[in-house]
């Protein structure tokens, strides 16, 4: 999670990440910065996000993020 | 509490009332934006086609409806100086059966013709089925819901006139004839080259046809079919067809693409186009023509000698000044 | 039979709907597919082909893909860590083959049957220059009426199931269905399987509110259309026309007429298409959200043409940008180069495949690639220069959340926007660089006032109901932009005031549309893609 946050940080300085209730919808991450956010992700935790995985319920908020990465890294 | 008063019946009535109420809206406005007069200032959609509305009651006896075939090749004030009939052209530029049936109509409102002539050309118009079904409406509901006619009026609208009744004014010296002394030859092959094949008449052109026989039938009006020479827009194919079409129906049909000596017609003099619409000298021959057919076959009143009627030999006078060829 | 046609509206829409709601609930999607193929035939008979082809196409293919998995997870379980790896491997080729096969078919026709006189006559053109005889022959094609749409909506379905969202559907009536609902098929929007799939076979009935609303968003869209675009159209016709002839003023307010007209036609004929699905209880996915209230290109695609935008999103920009090869990329850039331009990099050139896909979907020319280039420059400018801004706004201390540089910035999208649309109405690359360069050097600002814009086609009273028309559909817009549902709004007042609105917009259309004599209707500009 420290990780997640710390990644976050970098991609969008200065926005409260945990506080954010749909950071699709409120246009904080936008489809470059996910797959920027995507590249990042899978080098830290070394996992595989796939297309498929890209929907917006996967990176809504911070924890639907770590969800998705603990999912992944079962597989 | 609102949901449950959406029964069926309840949602029934209300839309039933509400189309009520938008048929009075629109029959209201109808009246309001009709122009109120058949001048060509006035608004009036075919100025010249419509002034039948301002000739005296019921004197007019012959009424030819069509397309730009029998507005150029018709010649009202013709069959008036060499037969004494009165007739008007109520033809309109791309006229359909159902536009001559919704014109016909209009014409019975203020006339009382004893013979109606369709030049049938305009059974042939292709219209896809959203122009028959709009066809169709005007023909049936046109005039009380012109609003759908007139409506781009609401620019020109004119205070005063908007609840007066229609007043008509104008005075069409040709009686609907569109007068052109331009002169194109049509000098290409003999077009009606005789054959057994049949051209299709589109079924909502003869299902019009019929109503508009109905209409005549209803109101002891003779029905003729005719075809004005046209190189560009006829062959022997819709000839079969329309001969069929009127055998049928024991209407008489006159073909004026054949033998065009007849009447001594010439496609290098009489064409103001090269060969699709007849220019004055071409409407003059056919229509003395068409004056003896009727001659010998109905009973048309001769009026050159009925003072009242004096006003159609000054108007003759007007006719000829504008003839040129 | 346009959407906005009378036999559409009245005995097309009527006869289906009576149809639909007197058959039993299991039959019922029988009569939308039914009237979708008739639909489809009326309009354009010899081309059902391609539609019926690319359905079996995605269908069988679907279905193959189903058993490949099948096979996998019935295999795996009697397989250790390293047997599982290894078949996964080739199912994992397999799959990609049949899906590959079947892209290939589908886009293969699309890419013949629009893009075939194109291309071949660039070549010829090469070939000349080469002083080499041409050789490929000019065809006349027929272009089968919405592949440009129905293909993605096959294409999505098969990437879906083969990416595993979903399984492959084995009802082929549900696939053929999905892929020609009669609304949808000549404009979109462009719908996913998991999207519509399942309401088109639920076959529940109208209901008076399904009824009402759908009446409603037709009319309204039929407002739009008649009264606002087709009485904008005599003037953009005639200024794009004669391009070379105008003033500058004429070209810009042509530009903007333009912008408006195939918003207000594009938006209009979705209004339409959504409250004929509605008829049937059916919601398609909406493809505008207020896109002039945009305050970037990029917001403007998320609310201009969204599934469209969603699905380049989706099937191009995450295929390409997620894709392996980029992974590696970005590393290497990111270890040469600076870090911004490191993660910059992928997502440009991602972003340049969406904008190419973009421009050329939209039509085979090179005025569309040049669309779609035109929108790529502008968002590749802005990542560029984002840092750029941030600098300044930070320097000079604007507020830029505030409410007055959000109003900068919504302008400089509509005037970004203006230009784009310029481009796509100008007849080729060439014009649109004529006009633009006649905006500049001919301006002739006298025109704004001295009547000359009243002799183009168009008078001041059509220029006032464009005007009002706007002004209402703004007002309305403003509205729904706050979170304010007018049909909800207006559904809670009581029935004089619910009449008068209904009954004033149905008015409005006839008397102020732009239809009868002098008039020809105007097809929709977006069906002919």
């Amino acid at each position: 999670m420290e990780e997640l946050l710390e990644i976050l940080e970098n991609l969008k300085p200065g926005v409260d990440f945990p506080a954010q209730t749909d950071l699709i919808e409120d246009h904080i991450l936008d489809s470059m910065s996910v797959v920027m956010l995507v590249g990042e992700l899978n080098d830290a935790f070394d996992i595989e996000i796939t297309p498929v995985d890209v929907i917006p319920e996967n990176f809504k908020t911070v924890d639907a993020i770590y969800a998705m990465i603990q999912r992944l890294s079962d597989d | 509490m609102e949901k449950s008063k959406n029964t069926l019946l309840s949602c029934v009535v209300k839309s039933i009332v509400f189309i009520l109420i938008l048929t009075l809206l629109l029959l209201g406005l109808s009246y309001m934006m009709a122009p109120k007069d058949n001048t060509k200032e006035s608004g009036i959609i075919n100025p010249n086609a419509t002034g039948f509305y301002s000739e005296p009651k019921n004197s007019i006896d012959v009424v030819v409806v069509g397309n730009s075939d029998a507005y150029s090749g018709f010649s009202p004030m013709e069959l008036w100086n060499s037969f004494g009939y009165t007739s008007y052209v109520s033809a309109e530029g791309l006229q359909v059966p159902a536009g001559s049936l919704a014109m016909l109509k209009r014409i019975l409102t203020c006339q009382a013709p004893k013979l109606v002539i369709l030049e049938t050309d305009g059974m042939f118009t292709k219209t896809d089925v959203s122009q028959n079904i709009i066809n169709a409406f005007n023909s049936v509901l046109g005039e009380p819901f012109s609003v759908f006619r007139y409506h781009n009026r609401w620019k020109k609208l004119k205070w005063k006139d908007v609840l007066r009744k229609p007043y008509y004014t104008a005075h069409c010296v040709t009686k609907g004839q569109m007068l052109s002394n331009k002169v194109k030859e049509y000098s290409g092959k003999e077009y009606m080259i005789e054959t057994d094949e049949k051209d299709k008449i589109p079924p909502f052109s003869v299902m019009t046809v019929d109503k508009i026989k109905e209409l005549c039938e209803e109101n002891g009006i003779e029905l003729l079919l005719l075809e004005m020479p046209s190189e560009s827009s006829w062959n022997y194919k819709r000839h079969n067809a329309v001969k069929e079409f009127a055998k049928e129906r024991d209407l008489p049909f006159i073909d004026l693409n054949l033998d065009r000596d007849r009447f001594d017609f010439d496609w290098t003099t009489d064409s103001r186009d090269g060969g699709n619409h007849l220019n004055t000298r071409g409407a003059r021959k056919v229509t003395r023509f068409i004056g003896e057919y009727l001659q010998k076959h109905y009973d048309l009143p001769d009026y050159r000698e009925d003072p009242a009627y004096s006003v159609w030999h000054e108007d003759y006078k007007e006719y000829l000044k504008q003839i040129k060829i | 039979m346009a959407y906005s046609s009378i036999v559409y509206l009245l005995p097309f829409l009527g006869a289906v709907v009576l149809l639909y709601n007197g058959m039993p609930k299991k039959y019922r999607w029988w009569v939308l597919l039914l009237a979708s193929y008739i639909f489809y035939w009326l309009n354009s008979p010899t081309t059902l082909i391609f539609l019926l082809l690319s359905t079996a196409a995605v269908y069988l293919a679907g279905i193959f893909l189903n058993k490949i998995q099948d096979g996998f997870d019935l295999s795996k379980k009697a397989l250790d860590k390293e047997g599982k790896k290894q078949l996964r491997k080739i199912v994992g080729w397999q799959k990609k083959a049949i899906c590959a096969c079947a892209l290939l078919f589908i886009f293969g026709l699309l890419a013949f049957l629009k893009y075939y006189p194109f291309v071949s006559e660039n070549i010829n053109q090469f070939l000349k220059l080469l002083h080499l005889e041409s050789t490929l022959p000019s065809l006349k094609l027929l272009l089968p009426l919405g592949i440009s749409y129905y293909t993605l909506q096959a294409a999505g379905y098969i990437i879906d199931v083969y990416r595993g969202k979903y399984r492959a559907d084995t009802h082929l009536g549900k696939v053929a269905l999905f892929l020609s609902f009669f609304p949808q098929i000549v404009e979109g929007p462009i719908a996913r399987f998991d999207q519509t799939a399942d309401q088109l076979m639920e076959g529940n009935r109208s209901t008076y509110q399904n009824l009402t609303w759908g009446i409603q968003l037709i009319l309204w869209g039929l407002f739009k259309k008649m009264v606002i675009a087709d009485r904008a159209n005599p003037f953009v016709a005639e200024v794009f026309k004669n391009y070379a002839e105008q003033s500058g003023v004429a070209l810009l307010v042509g530009g903007v007429l333009f912008t408006v007209q195939i918003y207000m036609e594009f938006s209009g004929c979705m209004d339409i298409v959504i409250g004929s699905a509605q008829l049937f209880g059916i919601n398609l996915p909406k493809n505008f959200a207020r896109p002039f209230f945009a305050t970037s290109v990029n917001d403007f695609w998320r609310r201009w043409h969204i599934t469209l935008g969603a699905w380049l999103r989706d099937y191009v920009f995450y295929s390409v940008s997620l894709s392996k090869g980029f992974a590696k990329l970005s590393k290497k850039a990111k270890e040469k180069l600076t870090p911004f331009l490191g993660a910059l990099i992928p997502s440009a050139a991602a972003l340049f495949c969406v904008w190419i896909c973009n421009g050329i979907w939209h039509g085979a020319g090179w005025k569309y690639l040049a669309y779609g280039m035109y929108y790529y420059g502008i968002m590749l400018l802005g990542m560029l220069l984002e840092p750029l801004f941030a600098q300044c706004g930070a320097k000079l201390k604007l507020n830029r959340e505030g409410r007055a540089f959000r109003i900068v910035r919504i302008l400089r999208t509509c005037i970004l926007v203006v230009g784009g649309m310029t481009l796509f109405r100008a007849e080729t690359v060439g014009a649109f660089g004529e006009i633009v360069y006649r905006i500049f050097t001919n301006f002739a600002p006298q025109h704004f006032y001295d009547g000359t814009l009243l002799h183009l086609c168009i008078d001041g009273w059509d220029f006032i109901a464009i005007a009002a028309g706007c002004a209402i559909v703004l007002l309305v817009s403003i509205l729904q932009e706050k979170g304010y549902s007018l049909r909800e709004q207006i559904a809670g007042q009581n029935i004089i005031i619910r009449w008068s609105v209904y009954l004033a917009l149905i008015l409005a259309i006839i008397i102020f549309g732009a239809y009868g004599s002098g008039y020809d209707q105007v097809a929709f500009i977006y069906g002919q893609f």
